[in-house]
């Protein structure tokens, strides 16, 4: 019986015509393969994996990597400018947290990523970054799916189609959000009209029991002995029922419960957070954001490609009031896990290989957001005009600063990025061309840049 | 799969050769023609050859050559850049008009490629409207049908059609497959399900000529068809009971979705012709003959997603389902710019956005169930109209009071965002979307000279400096204002504030002329909110006026939701009193438009005559030229779809894309012939399943011709079964797997159409999937992993994927194992063993098993041996695990009812947690979580076994710092409450000495949420002890631990793993 190797291998002799004819058969190709088989990219990446922190509802730039000076200087004074936000603000509100230098390279963070920053000669802070509106969910479909409005696939699905995963015994694409989801659910992890393979797996973090982690991974009414026994009786009469017919697709299914049985036990092995050392556990925190974070690494040390750590249900990061009490215990919560995976990533040698993204959809106004009635609210707006993202390991050139806001933070001025220009520089760094990597789906080729996208060349290594 | 990375040539160092560009995608291959691929080349054809098909030709191509020059091919444009005009041009440093001025980064391409020496490959040119409209010409499926001769002389044209290309290519077809497979496949291509083993037996012994024809004409009898076929459309229309994110103010269900569904299913069980299907789905509002309840079909065009009311996107959504889906035209293509590769200019695009903004929803009851409900609807709808009636003066009044303000806004438009863009606003603000229509309405004012805006336009001509010099110079003869209006500007303004402070009071007056009032109150004022209903006004108000609405609204749809079945309403587009005039949106930018263009067909398929559509939106003109039999694309798309759901794959491989990038049929001649059958038959889809179920094709084995030469032959020239030499076997997708696990245990529950159910809440639904909700925001992992159609899509064709998880759901989850309980529940346990494994394989694969599998079923029945059950302790049985509710009034628990499921670790409301109906309440060995509302706390209730004294010591943990907390409390049955304390991120002892308790008092530990339903989870740790003077009964006492099921699930017996067994098999899967 030909397989679809022998196939392709022939092919290299009479593949034009094969082509031709139209009658590769892509429908059979796509079932009758795994199609979560890692493969390499369009040339070799510096990352093989990303980690992605989401501060779901909007962290404020300026409260965290992008200092401004001048709110203090303008404290309380109402600042020119014409941009319009999803609500009133008044005036210009200083950050209410201290900065200062670190590192070699002496970029300012924020008291909230102390710990952070103590990897800051790694990290490249990306200032001004830019969306297309100021509202939470067409800003979150652009930050995760590269359009504000249409149904496309998320980056970590894209990602999928084009590297496949390393590690065929767990989901290639993980979303992790303690305690449910965040807003537009699980749209954030679509693959929309890409295959449903691809798409991302939610696992609630708040869990502690593998069966709450990962769908369907095992059930207790069977024993493990006996789940073999019919996996063995399975696997003789589907052999038998293979004999004579033609059809890769029984193939692929009878070897996809063999993964399966396997993925049972590399799973609970992943999730098992007593597998690592006490002094580990200690670093990352008992907490649920140290807990989440851990489990991360242990998944990308697996060969997961892709996992996303979100920090709440809802919006967490949406402080439009008491911005100091708020952001405080936010930050609190992430910073500690943050610099402990680094510090860990760097140790297992993973962290040139691991890329590193943090940020959420947008950024908050550097003025103070008014209540109806015209009261100050202690809090900031959303701002798509300009905002902070940054990116560690990978292939990324740390000590970094690309890109800065306008004197009080408001808009994108030098080297404006937009979502494109960062997920074309994501793929990139995985290896692949953001031009080259499309699908074609309803009479056109997508991409996930759509026509947009710039590799920033200069936060590359 | 193919590596999607390698899908072009470049950059794979083992393509040295010359070879096709092969782009592998699920379900289709493209191929396209031999290009030698160069960086340079790929350059120009991603960065230069778009920019100047999109910004250049129209004014430098064949049609018209602006300054003589022409930019449609490398000779011209070297001419233009020899001189350096070019460079100069695009960066704006000439005399040429702004539209030729092009953005920096595509003018630093641009010099790139300059510098590279314009390369541009032999064979590639700027395909100009022209190049199109003659490649347009040529391309086949533009073509009227060609109704061949029958090939050969064969008794039946769809085999004589296909045995002449197997015999072109050397090919033989295959024997027919045997009854027990011919019947299991036409029951799942026609019907969806498994025929039951009676039916197969009395097919297999019916020895009569017409034996399968009455079959195939029994199951296009029955009504499970239409349910089947309902689906495949489903697909099509990206069916959803949901409206996808809608903000918090408005109900996300769809009141109608279930009623088009059960539509659709009628509609195909009676066969009604498919042009009127389509007919209806359109404009069944606007037709005469139209039967009671027609308008349901109308759900296909407002079924789809809401883009939180972003009207755009709702009308590109439509254009999308109606081309793709009826004409098989990728239209939404030209949405920004012209289609690349298509005939289809954003002209035409714009033509069709033209009737579906003349279209606004309407929400029309069909049959309002008992007198109370229509009254009560009408009550609910009266108020609405009444509060929108009011609401509209409001907003128009407001309008009106700012006349300066908006006018002034006119010349700061860049501050005003585009629509879709959610502020929040107060009474006091300006609105974008009045700007917006003020902006529109001096535009058209104009355009058509309107004297009272003559003024207006000439001053804004005007440069701001040197204004009020100009402003005295002003030539009026040739462009009159309206006297009054001349009268006003009879002094020449200093300033153009200073014209709009005049207009503002103007326009303001009272005893103004009646032409003049007409501006601020006529029909078609900017100041009016525009007729349709919320969502389409949304922009129009101050937020909290549009909330106030919504709730009004949101009762009416609820109603309609909660209402019983009897109780059937259409959400229907209807025209608009006053047509919108369609503009170019240029780059699909509403803030950026382009010429005005009538509401008509697509130029591609109108032909030379086209004529813009006269009456109302014009929705029935298009859905009649879509149906009319001249239209070389609505049939055929529709025979290719039927054709392609009984093979896996059409005779054209892109169901919703006939456009000129689409492959030729592999068989031309039989689609042409049965596509004019099909017509010629009054469009009836049965006939053609008929045509195409009694052909020897259809009736063809899997396994292939019976001569190994000839079936290995077959398979290395045609591996994916083109020329159809085979049947391509069908494996189940997820409804058809699901349904035929509900049949073989006899459960399936057969009843036709209704509301919809939760497909995953237990006990499950034994619906069939079809009529499972589907909510395009939360589609179930499984039904993913699946494949299911994503309802945000229009979907020709499902991916079909073999991954883990998918064996996973066989391998683990509730579904399946409730049906294999339910399917080994089917034999008889008093039989003999061997009787047992035939009743099994009987029910789930409609044969009987052979002797070795009898022996091997028999031996893992051996092997696994009786269930043994794990052992609680006896102190287990006075706990229950429920949920009730607090009543604060009498100190009591009320309402205690038990929670029925359990996963091994948790008392819950279902196998999903939170549950559909219950929400979050759960109770582990530990502690648990209360549910969503407080009539819905989370109760362990202990029961006392005798009558004695009790001591609680227990420890009460809630963790996080979100949320207000949890409220819990320890309730006798006897003398009420014990104890209670309020938790928030805090640990608290609940302790209770000495209870004195009678024999069946029950001890409750309630947990309810604080003010709101926010990280609620908590642990408790609770023991009750007997007091030392209970010497009679020295038992350790109880805790909540240790009592805590350690499995309550029974373990599934050796007969149900052999029954799941069977259901993962590969044969219960794929039908020869």
């Amino acid at each position: 019986m030909l397989t679809r190797r022998s196939l392709l291998q022939r092919s290299a002799l009479g593949f034009g015509s094969l082509a031709l004819g139209g009658i590769l058969d892509g429908e059979g190709l796509l079932a009758s393969e795994n199609p979560l088989l890692s493969r390499g990219g369009h040339f070799p990446g510096k990352a093989k994996r990303v980690i992605h922190f989401f501060l779901n509802g909007g962290p404020s730039h300026v409260d965290t990597f992008d200092p401004k000076p001048a709110l203090a200087k303008y404290a309380g004074k109402p600042l020119a400018t014409t941009l319009t936000t999803e609500r009133k603000t008044g005036a210009a509100f200083p950050s209410p947290f201290q900065f200062q230098r670190y590192g070699q390279s002496g970029i300012e963070v924020s008291e909230l990523f102390a710990k952070t920053a103590q990897h800051i000669d790694d990290i490249a802070v990306i200032r001004s970054m830019y969306a297309q509106v100021p509202n939470h969910e067409p800003s979150l479909m652009l930050m995760n799916c590269g359009d504000s409005v249409q149904a496309r696939p998320s980056f970590g699905a894209w990602t999928l189609y084009g590297l496949g995963s390393e590690n065929q015994n767990l989901p290639g694409f993980i979303a992790m959000c303690p305690g449910g989801m965040p807003i537009k659910d699980s749209e954030n992890w679509q693959s929309a009209f890409l295959p449903g393979a691809f798409q991302g797996t939610y696992i609630d973090s708040k869990h502690e029991e593998l069966s709450r982690l990962i769908e369907n991974i095992d059930h207790p009414q069977i024993t493990a002995v006996d789940q073999r026994r019919q996996l063995d009786l399975l696997a003789r009469w589907n052999a038998r029922h293979r004999v004579d017919r033609i059809d890769e697709r029984l193939d692929a299914r009878i070897h996809s419960y063999e993964l399966a049985f396997r993925m049972q036990h590399e799973a609970s092995d992943a999730f098992d957070l007593s597998k690592e050392p006490a002094h580990l556990r200690e670093l990352y925190g008992d907490t649920v954001h140290g807990r989440q974070t851990l489990m991360a690494r242990r998944l990308l040390e697996r060969g997961v490609r892709y996992v996303q750590l979100w920090h709440g249900a809802g919006q967490p990061w949406d402080n439009h009031n008491d911005i100091e009490t708020n952001h405080r215990k936010l930050a609190g919560e992430l910073d500690g896990p943050i610099a402990a995976l680094l510090s860990d990533l760097k140790q297992r040698g993973l962290f040139e290989d691991t890329l590193v993204l943090w940020g959420g959809e947008f950024g908050r106004t550097p003025t103070v957001e008014l209540s109806a009635a015209g009261k100050p609210q202690m809090g900031r707006d959303h701002n798509h005009y300009g905002f902070t993202v940054w990116m560690a390991g990978g292939g990324i050139k740390g000590g970094t600063v690309h890109g800065s806001t306008d004197e009080f933070g408001f808009k994108a001025q030098e080297n404006p990025v937009s979502v494109h220009d960062l997920h074309a520089t994501m793929l990139h760094l995985l290896g692949m061309d953001h031009k080259r990597l499309t699908y074609r789906y309803a009479g056109r080729d997508f991409r996930l840049t759509d026509v947009h996208g710039k590799v920033i060349r200069e936060i590359l290594s | 799969m193919a590596n999607p990375l390698k899908s072009t040539a470049h950059g794979s160092p083992t393509w040295r050769f010359r070879c096709l560009i092969v782009i592998f995608l699920s379900g289709t291959v493209v191929s396209l023609p031999a290009v030698e691929s160069t960086e340079a080349e790929t350059f120009f054809e991603t960065e230069i050859r778009p920019v100047l098909v999109t910004r250049c030709v129209a004014c430098h191509g064949p049609d018209r050559q602006e300054g003589g020059t022409r930019l449609d091919s490398r000779a011209g444009v070297s001419a233009s850049t020899v001189s350096g005009v070019f460079a100069r041009t695009i960066r704006g440093q000439s005399t040429a008009p702004a539209a030729c001025i092009l953005e920096p980064r595509l003018a630093d391409h641009f010099d790139r490629w300059i510098a590279l020496g314009l390369p541009w490959p032999e064979a590639a040119s700027v395909a100009s409207a022209a190049d199109k409209a003659e490649m347009a010409k040529r391309h086949w499926a533009f073509q009227p049908l060609q109704i061949p001769p029958i090939p050969g002389d064969h008794t039946n044209p769809v085999d004589a059609f296909v045995l002449e290309k197997l015999g072109a290519a050397g090919l033989s077809p295959s024997p027919e497959a045997d009854r027990r497979t011919l019947i299991r496949r036409l029951s799942y291509t026609l019907t969806g399900l498994p025929p039951q083993i009676e039916e197969v037996n009395r097919f297999v012994n019916d020895t009569a000529p017409d034996a399968y024809a009455r079959l195939v004409d029994r199951l296009l009898d029955s009504p499970h068809y239409g349910e089947h076929w309902a689906r495949h459309w489903l697909d099509v229309a990206r069916y959803s009971d949901t409206k996808g994110y809608v903000y918090a103010r408005e109900e996300k269900n769809w009141p109608h979705a279930w009623v088009y569904r059960d539509w659709v299913v009628a509609a195909l069980n009676e066969d009604l012709p498919y042009d009127r299907f389509l007919l209806l789905q359109l404009a069944a509002d606007q037709i005469d003959d139209a039967r009671p309840g027609d308008e349901a079909a109308m759900g296909l065009l407002t079924i789809g997603r809401r883009f939180l009311g972003v009207k755009h996107e709702i009308i590109d959504d439509r254009i999308d389902v109606v081309t793709r889906g009826m004409l098989g035209l990728t239209v939404g293509c030209a949405r920004c710019h012209d289609h690349k590769y298509d005939p289809i200019p954003a002209a035409d695009y714009y033509s069709l956005h033209g009737i579906f903004d003349s279209s606004i929803e309407k929400l029309v009851p069909l049959e309002t169930g008992d007198e109370t409900f229509r009254k009560a609807h009408e009550e609910r709808v009266r108020k609405l109209g009444e509060t929108m009636a009011k609401f509209r003066d409001g907003a128009e009044g407001r309008v009106r009071e700012r006349l300066a303000d908006y006018l002034k806004a006119q010349t700061e438009l860049e501050k005003y965002p585009a629509d879709g863009f959610d502020q929040v606003f107060q009474k006091t603000d300006l609105l974008p979307a009045v700007v917006h229509a003020w902006r529109d309405y001096l535009r058209e004012a104009g355009e058509r000279n309107d004297p009272v805006f003559t003024p207006w336009h000439a001053y804004a001509a005007l440069p701001k400096e040197g204004f009020a010099g100009a402003a005295q110079n002003i030539d009026w003869s040739t462009r009159p204002a309206h006297p009054q209006i001349a009268a006003a500007f009879a002094i020449p303004p200093t300033s153009f504030d200073e014209v709009i402070t005049r207009y503002a009071e103007l326009l303001s007056k009272d005893d103004a002329d009646e032409t003049i009032r007409a501006v601020v109150h006529g029909p078609g004022s900017p100041c009016k909110v525009p007729e349709g209903p919320l969502v389409n006004v949304e922009t129009f108000s101050d937020t909290e006026s549009i909330n106030e609405l919504w709730k009004l609204e949101n009762e009416i749809s609820r109603a309609l939701i909660n209402a019983p079945e009897t109780v059937r309403a259409a959400l229907i587009l209807a025209d608009r009193a006053i047509p919108a005039q369609p503009r170019i949106f240029l780059r699909g930018n509403p803030l950026n438009l382009g010429e005005a263009v009538p509401r008509q067909f697509l130029g591609i398929l109108a032909g030379e005559n086209r004529k813009p559509f006269a009456n109302g939106s014009g929705r029935l003109e298009l859905a009649k030229t879509i149906v009319d039999p001249g239209n070389p694309l609505t049939a055929r798309v529709i025979v290719n779809r039927v054709w392609a759901h009984h093979f896996g794959k059409g005779l054209v491989d892109t169901p919703s894309d006939f456009g000129t990038r689409a492959e030729p049929p592999s068989h031309p001649g039989l689609l042409d012939w049965l596509t004019s059958k099909f017509i010629e038959e009054g469009w009836s889809v049965k006939s053609l399943h008929r045509r195409i179920l009694l052909s020897s094709t259809f009736r063809q084995s899997s396994f292939g011709p019976e001569e190994a030469e000839t079936r290995s032959r077959a398979f290395s020239s045609d591996p994916g079964n083109r020329l159809l030499w085979r049947m391509t076997p069908h494996r189940l997708g997820y409804e058809e797997f699901r349904d035929s696990m509900m049949a073989a245990s006899g459960d399936l529950d057969r009843t036709i159409g209704g509301k919809a159910v939760e497909a995953f809440a237990t006990p499950f639904a034994k619906r069939r999937a079809l009529y499972a909700r589907v909510d395009r925001q939360f589609v179930p992992g499984a039904l993913r992993v699946f494949d299911f159609a994503n309802p945000d899509l229009h979907i020709p064709q499902r991916n079909e994927t073999t991954v883990p998880q998918q064996a996973l759901f066989f391998l683990n989850h509730p579904l399946v194992l409730d049906r294999a309980r339910a399917v080994s529940g089917v034999t008889d346990v008093e039989s003999k063993a061997p009787e047992r494994v035939r009743a099994l394989f009987r029910h789930a694969l409609q044969r009987e098993p052979t002797d070795p599998e009898i022996t091997e079923s028999l031996a893992l029945i051996d092997e696994i041996g009786e269930l043994t059950l794990p052992q609680n302790p006896p102190t287990a049985d006075d706990w229950k695990y429920g949920y009730g509710a607090m009543d604060e009034k009498s100190q009591r628990v009320t309402g205690f009812t038990p929670l029925t499921f359990f996963d091994g670790n948790a008392w819950q409301g279902g196998s999903q947690w939170p549950d559909a109906k219950l929400g979050w309440v759960q109770l582990t060995a530990t502690g648990g979580h209360p549910g969503n509302d407080r009539a819905h706390a989370a109760v362990r209730r202990w029961t006392a076994p005798r009558a004695m004294t009790v001591t609680l010591r227990s420890t009460l943990v809630h963790e996080p710092a979100a949320g207000d907390g949890i409220r819990a409390f320890v309730v006798s049955s006897r003398v009420g409450l014990l104890s209670s304390v309020s938790a928030h991120a805090k640990t608290s002892e609940v302790n209770v000495d000495a209870i004195a308790v009678e024999s069946g008092e029950t001890i409750d530990f309630l947990v309810d949420i604080g003010e709101g339903l926010n990280s609620d989870q908590f642990l408790w740790g609770i023991s009750l002890t007997n007091t030392p003077s209970d010497r009679e009964n020295p038992t350790p006492g109880w805790n909540a631990k240790s009592d805590f099921p350690v499995n309550r699930v029974t373990p599934l017996s050796a007969w149900e793993q052999l029954a799941q067994t069977i259901l993962c098999s590969n044969e219960f899967l794929f039908v020869d």
